[in-house]
């Protein structure tokens, strides 16, 4: 895991010139807004001859920093300072005061929620002759007590005898008139307890105590319990060691403790403890101490699972080491803070490392804070760099304050560091708050923040994610890039849509797994399911603390469109059978998109659709067809139709009215059948013209005398025949005037006029018989036939009968 | 006078400055419930903690009455307490003169009484005042463990006296209890050992602040001022009010 680690020299700039031992440093951040940070140290007061001392705060994540008096009383000795959970106040232990002995120096419970610097903390308790007061808080997260804030101040109590170690705690601090208690933690036959008293609060109630107890053999490491804020009637005892049956685990016994006979470097050695308590699991919880057993003062690490009752053996030792801090950050990732002596006196150095671990140091991450030169500058005062530092974990960040050198030279800071106050690196010269004039090195607090790195999500997309218009049916791309804009690796469980029209990629297996740094281009597809503006969401899912990451895309569906064009309304006007008409229909595809022609169909038999061998027709955009409808009627009279055409357009089917006129022949005869009376045996022909009249062909399918008669006859019947519009054909009809008696005949005209389909004309003739023949009969008759024909066809001789 | 003595104690930081208009940013950090401010340039440090002498030529948000009502205006002496002391300098005012040259005067010997005053202060309640040498320096038996880092880890001198200045002149060496201890509470205290000389400022010891059986007739040396090199002599003398007589 990447982290990003800040290391902020807290001399603000106007106090360029200071050259403080300013050791001894704390630190508390408010978990409730870690912008808000507050520091201690061995600081005077930027006021000549205050009665107050300073504060460094922090507004902005500890970036920056200012000195405030908000601590009524001076000189101050150790502090110690926390935040509570929640509600933003800041309570301190603090020893103040000009007392000549540990009897008269003030040891003062301070509170605060105002850090402008225009008032000083409320004074909670004041009492003497204490220690080392170590201060740890937290607010009731639920339950009884729910949003009280609780103080818990580890001390070194010197009134009683023992100097036993001793805790003092108010269960409701926030309050205006909070009231505090003391527990003296220590129960059994000691000859003193060590400096430090440690507390640690885990927010279920429980509250451990680690101290030295210096016994006949040397010191124990004891550790005390608590299970419910130690607001019963015998607190701390909920841990009885096994051995004597005594308040308090020993963790490990004859522990050497050098009570200050000790030198590492400059500073002085007076034991070390720590303890965290997993912010997971109260049961967890981890201990440091000092221990020169063996001759090397050293700093050992162990855990307990099972809330102090048993103890690990050793997870980590330091050798030359002191200030310890551990912390341990909502993922269960411990923090191990300490000061390492290095190297041969004179050229020894200061080495402040913070080392991480998920695994109780089976892996470790180091991050070396300084390496700072231990003999420089000489020290004005024990402690040199504090008897204590500090480090805590607001959520997965750490943050802490060590002391060191301050000599601006980046090799010292190999993680980096930034300088508020005036400082040439090149020359590795500290500079006044003029910037020029030269000042002295000193000891200096330095600000530390590590914040666990974690991967964020930063997405590029062309056009703010708007795809434009795509086809029905078709699709477009767009390359979404994914880049880890974040301080560690970024892991992508998924990517997902909202829309249908919105296609993620495919992939085949989650997570993908993104480097600082690193990015990936993946494909979105817009692919519309339907017409019309589109919107969604592309979510990706990861480990980005900030949660999922979404994108908007947008785009907008597209269809083709079928106009169709045909002349005169679809009217193809007069057809006759047997004949067609053509007309194109025009297929135009008015839309952006390809428009497929499926299928094109008449809803009649004389329309007649063009074949088309295999469907569908493709149409570009803004392209035309001239698809050809015939009009081929069979028969006569109005004709409509409906042509269909099937297409892709969302409008399909579109349908075209057609419809056309079929008209027919049309008889017309002239000339007259009408004979009169014809002499005897002669012929008298007449000839009829057989016309048609009407637009279209007409068809005589027939010209014939209804009844076989031998009078009658037809020369030069043409019929049948067709008769084209305006075209005639005459018919000659014969009479052979023979017969002994009229008879009449009639002519029948077939034809596909629909009109007269058939027509009858009506023969008229009659025979003239000859004087010869007289009434003497046909033989007689005949005779005169034969004779030949009177003269004119009327009235001439009847003819024979036989031809 | 009066007045420039009152405010002189109270003042933590005292400044000869012009009001100027504010600049953007110069608001950046001031507190709510600071009420109103205003902008000034900084043309001398009268009176400061070593680290802030070097402000001349800075400027500083000072919260006072009547901010607003301020104008551009001939230098002042702002008697103030800082409040904040960051990226901006932040300022509570105490009071105000025209830095007028008699206000100049005024301050400067309020400033030196006020100087004088912890010196003087020791050599009024000093028991003996003499001018000697330390010959010879021991331990006190010690607490081990110490009871504390902030023990005084207590050490007995013996100087030899060659004059005193204050008191009567004692047989002999006299006997001091000093703070050998190099804690933070106790650093500045005098470091009484062999070949140590000068003029030695000496209290009687108080129950509550001495080491148990502590021999009688030891004198105590705990605060810096107890010791001072024999070049302060005439001040000495001068705060006695003895204009340099000494007794031999």
């Amino acid at each position: 895991m990447s982290d990003v680690l800040t290391v902020v020299n807290m001399i603000p700039n106007l106090s360029s010139g200071e050259t403080n031992q300013d050791s001894e440093p704390n630190l508390a951040v408010n978990p409730a807004n870690p912008l808000e940070i507050a520091g201690t140290a061995f600081t005077p007061s930027p006021n000549s001859g205050s009665s107050n001392s300073p504060v460094f705060f922090s507004f902005d994540g500890g970036n920056t920093w200012s000195l405030r008096d908000v601590i009524a009383g001076t000189p101050v000795r150790d502090q110690t300072l926390r935040f509570a959970t929640s509600g933003g106040l800041l309570y301190a232990g603090v020893l103040w005061g000009s007392g000549s002995n540990i009897a008269l120096i003030n040891f003062d419970i301070l509170r605060t929620g105002d850090f402008s610097g225009l008032t000083t903390m409320t004074v909670l308790a004041q009492r003497q002759n204490d220690d080392q007061p170590f201060i740890q808080a937290a607010t009731v997260p639920s339950g009884p007590g729910s949003g009280d804030d609780r103080i818990y101040v580890g001390s070194n109590d010197h009134a009683p005898a023992n100097i036993p170690a001793t805790i003092d705690l108010s269960l409701d601090a926030g309050i205006a008139a909070a009231t505090t208690s003391t527990v003296v933690i220590e129960s059994r036959v000691v000859s003193r307890d060590g400096f430090q008293t440690r507390p640690a609060v885990h927010p279920d109630g429980t509250v451990y105590a680690l101290y030295y107890a210096l016994v006949a053999g040397g010191s124990d490491v004891v550790i005390v319990r608590d299970d419910d804020w130690a607001s019963g009637a015998t607190p701390f005892t909920a841990l009885i060691d096994t051995g004597d049956g005594k308040q308090g685990v020993r963790i490990v016994t004859g522990v050497v403790n050098p009570f200050l006979s000790l030198f590492l470097g400059q500073q002085r050695i007076g034991g070390d403890l720590s303890i965290a308590v997993d912010p997971r699991d109260s049961a967890t919880v981890y201990v440091c101490y000092g221990d020169q057993a063996g001759g090397t003062y050293t700093l050992y690490i162990r855990k307990s699972t099972d809330s102090g009752v048993t103890w690990s053996g050793t997870l980590r030792s330091v050798a030359n080491a002191t200030n310890p801090a551990l912390a341990i950050n909502e993922h269960g990732r411990l923090g191990f803070l300490y000061q390492q002596v290095t190297g041969v006196a004179p050229n020894q150095l200061w080495q402040t490392t913070l080392e991480l671990t998920h695994n109780d140091f089976g892996a470790i991450t180091t991050y070396i804070l300084a390496n700072t030169p231990a003999n420089t500058p000489g020290k004005s005062f024990d402690p040199y760099l504090g008897d204590y530092l500090y480090m805590l974990a607001v959520g997965s960040s750490f943050y802490g304050i060590f002391s060191a050198n301050n000599t601006p030279d980046h090799a010292s800071f190999p993680n980096g560091v930034t300088y508020q106050r005036n400082a040439d690196f090149t020359t590795k010269t500290l500079l006044a708050t003029d910037n020029v004039t030269p000042v002295a090195v000193s000891i200096d607090p330095f600000f530390f923040k590590l914040i666990a790195g974690v991967g964020r999500v930063v997405t590029a997309i062309v056009d703010a994610g708007n795809f434009g218009s795509v086809c029905l049916g078709a699709f477009t791309d767009e390359i979404l890039t994914i880049d880890n804009g974040g301080t560690g690796p970024l892991l992508i469980s998924n990517i997902l849509s909202s829309s249908p029209d919105f296609l993620p990629p495919s992939v085949l297996a989650y997570p993908i797994k993104l480097g600082v740094g690193d990015a990936i281009d993946v494909m979105i597809r817009f692919e519309p399911t339907g017409p019309g503006p589109k919107a969604g969401t592309i979510t990706i899912l990861s480990d980005d603390p900030a949660g999922p990451h979404k994108v908007a895309v947008s785009g907008t569906g597209q269809v083709p469109r079928l106009s169709l064009v045909l002349a005169d309304s679809g009217d193809f006007g007069r057809v006759c059978v047997g004949r067609f008409a053509d007309e194109p229909l025009i297929l135009n595809n008015s839309g952006r998109c390809p428009l497929s022609i499926l299928a094109v169909t008449s809803s009649s038999a004389e329309f007649l659709v063009p074949q088309v061998l295999s469907f569908p027709l493709l149409l570009g955009p803004g392209d035309a067809m001239p698809l050809p409808i015939r009009f081929a009627p069979t028969s006569f009279g109005n004709k409509s139709a409906t042509i269909t055409v099937v297409s892709a357009d969302p409008g399909s089917p579109h349908n075209v009215s057609v419809r056309g006129e079929v008209p027919s022949g049309k008889l017309a005869v002239t000339g007259s059948l009408c004979f009169g009376g014809v002499k005897a045996c002669c012929r008298a022909e007449r000839t009829i013209s057989i016309c048609n009249v009407g637009d279209c062909p007409l068809h005589v399918t027939s010209v014939a005398f209804k009844r076989k008669n031998p009078h009658w006859k037809l020369v030069n019947n043409p019929f049948p025949a067709t008769l084209h519009p305006g075209s005639c054909l005459g018919v000659v009809v014969r009479y052979k005037a023979t017969e002994k008696c009229p008879i009449a005949s009639e002519l029948v005209i077939t034809s596909d006029d629909p009109a007269m389909p058939v027509k009858t004309l009506d023969a008229m003739a009659y025979t003239i018989w000859c004087e010869c023949g007289g009434k003497e009969g046909c033989d007689e008759c005949r005779k005169c036939c034969d004779k030949g024909c009177c003269d004119g066809a009327a009235d001439d001789c009847c003819a024979d009968e036989d031809e | 006078m009066e007045e420039a003595r009152r405010l002189v104690d109270a003042a933590g930081f005292i400044i000869r400055a012009r009001i100027v208009p504010a600049q953007p940013g110069d608001e950046h950090g001031l507190p709510a419930a600071a009420g109103e401010g205003f902008t000034v340039a900084i043309e001398a440090v009268l009176h400061s903690t070593p680290e802030l002498r070097g402000l001349a030529g800075k400027s500083a948000t000072v919260l006072g009455r009547h901010a607003g009502e301020r104008r551009e205006h001939a230098p002042h002496i702002l008697f103030t307490q800082c409040i904040s002391l960051g990226e901006r300098l932040l300022l509570r005012e105490l009071g105000q003169v025209e830095a007028t040259e008699e206000a100049m005067r005024a301050v400067e010997h309020a400033l030196r009484e006020a100087a004088e005053r912890p010196l003087r202060a020791r050599i009024e309640a000093a028991a003996l005042i003499v001018v000697g040498e330390v010959v010879a320096s021991r331990k006190l038996e010690p607490d081990l463990p110490p009871r504390s880092e902030h023990d005084p880890d207590w050490w007995i001198a013996r100087v030899a006296v060659q004059s005193v200045l204050k008191g009567a002149k004692p047989k002999g060496e006299v006997e001091v209890l000093f703070a050998n201890s190099t804690d933070i509470v106790w650093y500045r205290s005098p470091k009484l050992h062999r070949g140590t000389s000068g003029i030695f400022l000496l209290h009687h010891v108080k129950p509550d602040e001495a080491p148990r059986e502590l021999p009688r007739g030891v004198y105590r040396a705990t605060d810096p001022l107890d010791f001072l090199p024999a070049g302060r002599l005439a001040e000495v003398q001068r705060l006695l009010g003895r204009g340099g007589e000494e007794e031999r």
